[in-house]
């Protein structure tokens, strides 16, 4: 495991020590959504920790939906890596049938309901990008991926909201819960 | 063929900030969620602090 070589800076010491204060209990809730397992849960959280210590400089304040919905994806994203390594599924055919969270239609009955349709890869990415305000290169250690391979799940992910729509346009069309 | 749906930049923040709305209000309050975590993973956390120095 590669952690930052950086040492980080007393107030950075303290929102890490927030965060873990705060969220923990809730990153093990959203990690035993997704691993039957606690060993397997708890080892999800440990990784989601490593992201975020990494990441910290990135994060707004502790006590904010932004930092909430960071360690909710991040955690969420770990655990399901954990899945993913025991699968046989190819890893774009795994991204393409994991839910991850469910969660409830924002029932705009357009773009914002497909987006939580969509598989969890896909989701956070876009996550990352629009709401968090992320960049390529900024999401792809959080995500543990190259640049490239965050750019093509982005691409994938449009691709997957624009099918979505399409569909639901069908005259007797319903859309596709991945 | 249909027409393709379109949506831009402005459309993906708004239906991204609506998502992880509904996302956070689907999940109990941080205070609401405990567990006691095992003493591996206190020991990992704990490695994970030194490795920055923080001890």
């Amino acid at each position: 495991m590669l952690y930052l070589q950086m040492l980080p800076s007393p107030s950075e010491k303290d929102k890490f020590e927030q965060i873990y204060t705060l969220y923990r209990g809730l990153m093990f809730y959203i990690a035993r959504r997704i691993l039957p397992g606690e060993a397997d849960a708890e080892d999800a959280v440990h990784q989601a920790f490593v992201s975020i210590i990494e990441n910290l400089k990135k994060n707004s304040e502790v006590r904010c939906p932004k930092t909430r919905s960071y360690v909710v994806i991040i955690t969420e994203r770990k655990a399901i890596d954990i899945l993913r390594s025991r699968s046989r599924l190819s890893p774009e055919a795994f991204e393409e049938s994991t839910r991850g969270v469910e969660l409830p239609l924002p029932g705009d009955g357009g773009l914002s309901d497909a987006m939580s349709r969509l598989p969890a890869a896909y989701r956070e990415v876009l996550l990352l990008r629009y709401y968090h305000g992320y960049t390529v290169r900024e999401i792809a250690p959080m995500l543990g991926r190259r640049p490239g391979a965050v750019q093509k799940l982005l691409t994938r992910a449009k691709a997957a909201l624009r099918k979505i729509l399409e569909q639901e346009d069908e005259p007797h069309g319903k859309a596709t819960v991945f | 063929m249909g027409k393709q749906p379109f949506f831009d930049d402005a459309a993906l923040q708004a239906a991204a900030t609506q998502t992880a709305e509904s996302l956070l209000s689907s999940l109990p309050a941080p205070s609401a969620c405990q567990h006691v975590f095992s003493e591996l993973f206190l020991k990992k956390i704990e490695r994970l602090r030194r490795r920055y120095s923080w001890k």
